[in-house]
């Protein structure tokens, strides 16, 4: 089937100390490794409660925003075929070794039309959950701080967000869930897309701004209880709170964004409906795009829009 | 305590040692409506700072904040923690408000009498 999911993201940390606080004891992801990169820079993985692969987040010392994400196929023969399409759109693809990333297998590595770097990949390791798969319990007992079980997806910007929808749909062989869009004409610029390969309602949206930034990569959650939850526990560890909690028009999905300690943007994110390969898709046009966004105060500001790392 | 005189209003907030500059604003009532992550990481929340020296315990990311901008007088508010008595320039009302309302009252609390 090609693309299974966003298997990780690689994102850079001014102060490691303060992240592994956050993401270990806020968040309450599961590290699975440090080390030290060649350069010197320090590194900690994590993944969620309910992910089996080896990790779903990598924090990187030195700096902030995004250095890479991953993208897991179902099989091995996928990598040459993603190899051959992402040539065939004009990328330049290089291939990637086992062990190049800890515990990840051979891929490849391409730079996107949005200056993002992408890595697709067939194996990792598989450490399994808490719960196992032999009559699993519902969650582990001992969670710690919001318990997220999972990475879900990221919202990138790019100068050329219909680009990066061609070359999503072209090399991924994603379909977009939603768009945001000048007008409902034929010609009308797209301003947005939400992008996906499953039933799951976006691994990976792209908005209009500048190259290579990160607005914000989200962990999944179960319901409104459990956003409202989080942001309790945001209040009770000092983490700025972004937006919310609200729902987003956009997906549905429930939310909250924050941000955590070097400032790159986090979200909770919850239900949003399922997506379907011939599901219509909603488009949403600027004088409603307050409420796409932030379905209840129906107003974009500033920086949820400009304020990326 | 050091304290952050913001020009051309002349609001003046009294902060706690070792408060980062725009938290300190928070607490005494004055608005920045120009912050974005709070956490160094987009520079959203840069302000002239026209008179003294600030100090930065935290890492910024030279992204954010370059070193030819820390020492040419630029403050990232969020993580600035000011030595001694700085002053501030903000020109633009839209990015700034003295204390209204019950917000008068968070400065005044500072200044006055300390609690038992």
């Amino acid at each position: 089937m090609g693309v299974m999911r966003m298997g990780y993201a690689h994102v850079r940390v001014t102060d490691m100390g303060e992240a592994k606080d956050h993401y270990a004891n806020t968040m309450g992801l599961y590290e699975t490794r440090s080390d030290v990169t060649a350069e010197g820079n320090k590194r900690t993985f994590y993944k969620g409660w309910d992910e089996w692969d080896h990790h779903s987040v990598v924090l990187e010392e030195g700096g902030v925003g995004v250095v890479k994400y991953g993208w897991k196929v179902e099989y091995e023969h996928d990598l040459e075929d993603i190899e051959k399409k992402a040539r065939e759109f004009g990328l330049t693809v290089e291939r990637m070794s086992k062990g190049d990333n800890p515990e990840i297998g051979d891929g490849i590595r391409f730079t996107t039309p949005s200056d993002h770097v992408f890595e697709v990949y067939h194996e990792a390791t598989a450490i399994g959950t808490e719960v196992g798969t032999h009559n699993p319990d519902a969650f582990p007992r001992h969670l710690v701080g919001v318990g997220a079980p999972a990475l879900d997806h990221s919202l990138i910007t790019a100068e050329d967000p219909a680009l990066m929808q061609s070359m999503l749909e072209q090399v991924f062989g994603f379909f977009a869930t939603e768009r945001v869009q000048t007008s409902l004409d034929d010609d009308a610029h797209l301003i947005a897309t939400w992008m996906t390969s499953t039933n799951q309602i976006h691994q990976l949206a792209v908005l209009e701004g500048p190259q290579s930034k990160l607005h914000h990569f989200a962990f999944r959650l179960g319901d409104w209880n459990e956003v409202g939850r989080a942001a309790d526990l945001m209040a009770m560890d000092d983490v700025p709170i972004d937006v919310g909690p609200t729902r987003h028009g956009i997906t549905r999905g429930q939310t909250v964004y924050f941000f955590d300690p070097s400032g790159n943007r986090n979200e909770v994110f919850a239900g949003g409906y399922l997506a379907y390969r011939d599901r219509p898709v909603s488009v949403w046009t600027p004088e409603q795009l307050g409420k796409g966004i932030f379905y209840h105060a129906r107003e974009l500001n500033d920086r949820f829009t400009t304020v990326l790392t | 305590m050091p304290t952050v005189r913001i020009e051309p209003s002349g609001f003046v907030a009294h902060l706690q040692p070792g408060e980062p500059v725009l938290a300190g604003l928070n607490r005494c009532g004055f608005t920045v409506r120009q912050v974005g992550c709070r956490r160094g990481g987009c520079g959203f929340c840069k302000i002239d700072l026209v008179a003294g020296e600030v100090t930065y315990e935290k890492t910024v990311a030279e992204s954010v904040l370059s070193a030819e901008e820390k020492t040419s007088g630029t403050c990232l508010t969020c993580r600035a923690i000011p030595e001694g008595d700085i002053t501030l320039q903000i020109d633009n009302e839209d990015v700034s408000a003295k204390p209204t309302g019950l917000m008068k009252y968070l400065n005044q609390a500072v200044c006055g009498p300390t609690k038992e």
